[in-house]
């Protein structure tokens, strides 16, 4: 009789412990089936490819996007024999009918860090559609590091403009200088004037003979003064136009990428396991003082 | 084949991943962080014992919260205004924010809250020698504290300074036993006020050998956590205990550092 109760129980744990792996089971093969359909195992894509003169940039997984949305991803990188970069792209097949053969895939950055995503410029309506292992063209989109040469670029010329005038106005050679100098030898060269203009009375037409020997040669040093003077003033305004037009776009990019930059900051603080290593900003109750002093009056 | 094998791997891989991500943190309000932030800042300014300053913080995050209803927030806002009144003295104000949490309240407090609110009114009902509503708001609060309660150690130091009013040593020491069992770990503080409610248990027994080392540990605690107040209790008690010892002369070098103690405390701005 014990013998039996026994077998019985051992019966009933055997149909309980099947029972649990049935279910366990169930829900791992829910869970692989649910990543399986997210990950888009069971649609239908279509395969093309697109050639780059190296792979810079381009990794095997990376997304594949069409007016922004995820169509698809890069499946395969691999080397030809002329040393140029095979690239091959699946691409949803309800999103492959919306692409024309003219279509281009275009490597562009979506935010200053991470990885890039190739976007695919559908091409003309007029086209025909895209079919199964056909090759579109490739282009690069400029990366961070290219933008930042161009700005360096356009900030240079505006740079050394600056420069130029600093340094001719220090320069004793400069226009600058040299108009002061004339100026200061013009003011000079008046006293004496003034000086001789009084002998003039004294001495009369002798006086007079010098001060027309003078004069032309003061106007002619004045003139140059003034032009030298008109020069310099068109070149700091041409220099100051110049400036006028590009800081105003480098201080929004600028701004633009402090926000970014924030953005970046805040999204990393709440990824994981990130959100985890910092301190919580949680209100919390002091505690109370457990203790009176019952010997105070 | 291979190609199976790879994207079988990625899929345990995705379903690893997905089960490392899926906690999602909790979203605030922008009004919830800013009421976070000046609280946090209030408790800051409580430590260094800027009290007013603390009384503005906690009044501002909680009419922060109260904007938004964040009822936990509401919560520990009004427990910490009720705390930061006390400290000031103002006891009528201890009352009506605590009143404002236990008596008729417009919102349902967690326990843990109503526990703490509970506790803080036993301490103010002892204070004011009405030791029948102690016991009164010590068993509410014990009611409601639950697991994982922060006012366990302070309850069962209210309860053994209760027996020591009513001159039960035994219970007092029983009392006080558990709660440094409660406290020892994170609660510094209140692990002091257990050791020095067991020391004047013993003091009542006159077992003043067995009270001094142990108040000569709550003195070096008390040191460590930079509290003048309770330095000056202490100093105060170990004179007691030594005067019940017959060390006169050490009893008066204790009662001149105490009053040293005072003065500078008096003479912080």
């Amino acid at each position: 009789m014990p013998r039996i109760d026994s077998e019985l129980q051992f019966a009933k744990v055997k149909i309980q412990s099947l029972r649990f792996i049935l279910t366990a089971t169930l829900i791992l093969l829910a869970l692989i089936l649910t990543v399986a359909i997210k990950q888009d195992y069971f649609s239908q894509t279509t395969t093309i490819y697109f050639f780059s003169p190296n792979a810079r940039g381009l990794n095997s997984g990376m997304s594949v996007k069409l007016s922004g949305l995820r169509v698809g991803n890069v499946a395969e990188i691999t080397m030809e024999p002329n040393a140029t970069v095979k690239v091959r792209v699946v691409i949803k097949s309800d999103y492959a009918r919306l692409i024309g053969r003219d279509a281009k895939a275009k490597l562009v950055k979506e935010s200053l860090v991470g990885d890039g995503v190739v976007e695919i410029d559908p091409g003309s309506s007029q086209a025909r559609q895209i079919a199964q292992n056909d090759v579109v063209v490739f282009e690069r989109g400029r990366d961070i590091a290219e933008l930042a040469e161009e700005l360096a670029s356009q900030i240079q010329p505006i740079l050394k403009d600056i420069k130029q005038i600093t340094s001719s106005v220090n320069s004793p050679e400069g226009d600058i200088q040299q108009t002061i100098r004339n100026l200061n030898k013009t003011s000079a060269s008046l006293v004496e004037v003034g000086e001789q203009a009084r002998m003039l009375g004294r001495n009369g037409n002798a006086v007079l003979k010098t001060l027309n020997q003078a004069a032309p040669g003061l106007l002619h040093k004045a003139d140059a003064s003034l032009e030298n003077i008109q020069i310099t003033t068109t070149d700091i305004r041409k220099a100051v136009a110049a400036s006028a037009e590009q800081i105003p776009p480098l201080v929004v990019e600028g701004r633009m990428a402090v926000r970014d930059g924030h953005d970046i900051l805040d999204a990393v603080k709440q990824s994981w396991p990130v959100r985890n290593m910092l301190p919580k900003l949680d209100e919390r109750p002091l505690l109370p003082d457990g203790y009176v002093d019952r010997q105070q009056p | 084949m291979s190609s199976l094998f790879v994207k079988s791997w990625q899929i345990c891989g995705s379903v690893l991943l997905l089960a490392a991500c899926s906690h999602v943190p909790e979203k605030r309000s922008p009004i919830e962080i800013q009421a976070a932030q000046m609280s946090l800042s209030a408790e800051a300014a409580f430590a260094r014992g800027q009290y007013s300053l603390a009384k503005e913080g906690y009044l501002s995050a909680y009419r922060a919260d109260m904007a938004v209803e964040n009822i936990d927030g509401m919560a520990i806002n009004l427990l910490n205004l009720a705390r930061v009144s006390d400290v000031m003295g103002e006891y009528v104000n201890t009352q009506s924010y605590l009143g404002a949490l236990l008596d008729k309240p417009l919102h349902v407090f967690k326990p843990e809250y109503l526990a703490q609110a509970e506790t803080q009114r036993a301490l103010l009902s002892f204070r004011n020698k009405d030791f029948a509503a102690t016991d009164f708001w010590l068993d509410h609060a014990q009611a409601n504290c639950l697991a994982s309660c922060r006012v366990a150690g302070v309850i069962l130091n209210v309860r053994a300074m209760l027996a020591l009013q009513e001159k039960n040593a035994a219970d007092a020491l029983r009392y006080s036993r558990e709660a440094l069992d409660k406290t020892k770990r994170d609660f510094p503080e209140e692990y002091a006020n257990a050791l020095r409610i067991s020391a004047e248990a013993h003091m009542l027994e006159h077992h003043f050998d067995v009270a001094l080392p142990i108040l000569e540990e709550v003195l070096a605690l008390d040191k460590s956590l930079g509290l003048p107040r309770k330095i000056q209790l202490d100093l105060l008690r170990l004179a007691q205990a030594w005067e019940g010892r017959g060390g006169h002369e050490q009893a008066e070098n204790l009662r001149a550092r105490a009053h040293q103690v005072e003065l500078s405390v008096q003479r912080q701005p």
